[in-house]
């Protein structure tokens, strides 16, 4: 239960993506494009965490910086999306420091408005849940709890690579990753191991 | 329920719509929220949920071809050969660490040893360097306060190695002028060294200076017999010669260092039983014209030796 549903998809990939690029760094094409394809999901979605709508732009140029240096890689299929992820992360730094704007995407809340009232319950949030939802729900988060929430559910890093992606220590990488949780859970009203009564969205922010 | 949705978050990698979810998944979630067990979607879940959420399966074509060709330009080019950085290895780190503190531990042991035995060698080289002037002071003084045979006829008594106290002393002479032979070899010609005391004296024993280099070969050339006869004690003679040489060229100072290495050599070298690594020194160092003059002055009669001498 400590690892999430998502960093155990990540798991399984992991095999199938090292050798992916492994054929790659023997100069591949095909297993390029592969390992692009399993990789390039879950790296978008964390741009777009940290850029909003220019992910794909950001994401994008990532690649182009990935494949021109991939035969410096040395690593498996986590390593992979460790590498990647840091590599996207410092371009879509870049583009935040150039546009001067915070890393919060700005229609962020205007969808916090529209998630669902007090009424529903919380499986219908959840399934009912939208990427943007999502996206907003996260992007509320303070800027460290994000970024940890996010390379541990949506890229599939473990605590050390989600450290080293960031620059910090493990310890506090995954202190932030749960607080993160723990907030989200919070707002989508799933009360995880406290006894009180499942608060609203609104008044949980 | 949680492992239900991570279960089929993954799978799908997509929203979990609620028509798209199976019947008894949501009939256990409303049951879970409606008997009073929020907690029904533990962390796993809440996980699966936002990963589903957040994860758009689809892949931009267009962009995928753009890295591709990003990727087959820098084949191309050559770029995927260049070197892995440090921020490039994403090998497991304990590994990693592992094997890298292993190889430091022995690269510092290994240097710290290579290290210490320089350092213990340096030792032993300066206690040899100030060591040397001491006994060259002693020699010089007592090879010519010696009285009788010692300074009086090196050459002339070398044949009679029978006399038992003459026998250490004599020799050491011998070795001592024959160290001085093979030093002066090189130094001739070059600045001061000649006027140092020490020349002086194998100037005069050789009757001036245009007579030094006969002088040198005939004593070499006596050096070598009395090797080969030499028992114990003029092994340890030649070593007491060794040492002299090393201290006279203390004495002189001036570009003689390098001499001082190579009598101290044909002095060591003749401790024991390889006489001919010596004769190997001295037809080097005094060779060429020494063994040519010595032609006539062989007055030993001991053919061997000369033959010996000329490579």
């Amino acid at each position: 239960m400590g690892h999430g549903g998502e960093s155990r998809r990540a798991q399984a990939y992991d095999g199938e993506l090292g050798a992916a690029v492994a054929r790659a760094q023997e100069g591949d094409e095909a297993a390029f494009a592969a390992a692009y394809r399993l990789v390039q999901p879950g790296l978008l979605a964390y741009v777009r965490g940290l850029v909003g709508d220019d992910a794909e732009d950001v994401t994008s140029d990532a690649w182009l910086e990935i494949a021109r240096d991939l035969g410096r890689f040395k690593g498996d299929g986590a390593g992979f999306r460790g590498w990647t992820a840091t590599i996207a992360r410092h371009r879509a730094l870049d583009h935040l420091r150039r546009q001067r704007v915070r890393p919060r995407p700005s229609a962020l809340e205007q969808d916090v408005l529209e998630l669902p009232g007090p009424q529903s319950t919380h499986d219908q949030a959840m399934e009912a849940m939208s990427t943007e939802h999502a996206l907003a729900l996260v992007g509320g988060l303070p800027r460290d709890q994000a970024e940890a929430v996010l390379l541990r559910v949506v890229v599939g890093l473990d605590g050390p690579a989600a450290a080293r992606v960031l620059g910090k220590r493990p310890g506090a990488v995954r202190t932030a990753a749960y607080r993160g949780l723990k907030r989200l859970a919070k707002q989508l009203g799933i009360e995880s191991v406290t006894d009180e009564a499942p608060r609203t969205l609104g008044e949980s922010t | 329920m949680g492992e239900r949705q991570s279960d089929g978050g993954p799978a799908g990698r997509r929203r979990v719509h609620p028509e798209g979810a199976p019947p008894g998944h949501r009939t256990a979630g409303r049951d879970g929220s409606v008997g009073g067990r929020p907690h029904a979607v533990d962390a796993a879940g809440l996980e699966a949920l936002l990963a589903a959420s957040l994860i758009r399966d689809s892949v931009d074509a267009a962009a995928e071809q753009r890295a591709v060709a990003a990727f087959r330009a820098a084949r191309e080019a050559g770029a995927h050969r260049a070197r892995t950085r440090r921020r490039d290895d994403w090998r497991p780190r304990r590994r990693r660490l592992g094997s890298h503190s292993v190889k430091t531990v022995l690269s510092v042991l290994l240097g710290g040893l290579t290290l210490g035995g320089v350092a213990v060698a340096g030792i032993g080289a300066a206690g040899s360097a100030t060591d040397g002037p001491a006994r060259d002071d002693r020699r010089a003084h007592a090879s010519p306060d010696t009285p009788g045979p010692s300074t009086g006829g090196p050459l002339g008594e070398s044949t009679g190695p029978g006399s038992a106290p003459a026998g250490p002393d004599r020799p050491a002479a011998a070795r001592d002028t024959e160290a001085h032979c093979r030093a002066y070899e090189k130094v001739e010609g070059r600045g001061k060294a000649l006027d140092a005391t020490a020349w002086k004296r194998l100037t005069e024993a050789a009757g001036g200076e245009a007579k030094v280099d006969a002088y040198c070969a005939e004593q070499l050339e006596q050096a070598t017999a009395e090797e080969r006869r030499g028992g114990p004690a003029a092994g340890k003679d030649a070593g007491e010669a060794g040492r002299a040489g090393n201290g006279s060229s203390g004495t002189a100072r001036d570009g003689a260092s390098g001499n001082a290495g190579n009598a101290g050599n044909a002095g060591n070298a003749s401790g024991g039983g390889p006489a001919g690594n010596d004769n190997g020194n001295g037809g080097s160092g005094a060779g060429g014209s020494g063994a040519a003059n010595s032609g006539s002055g062989s007055r030993q009669g001991k053919p061997a030796q000369p033959g010996a001498d000329r490579p």
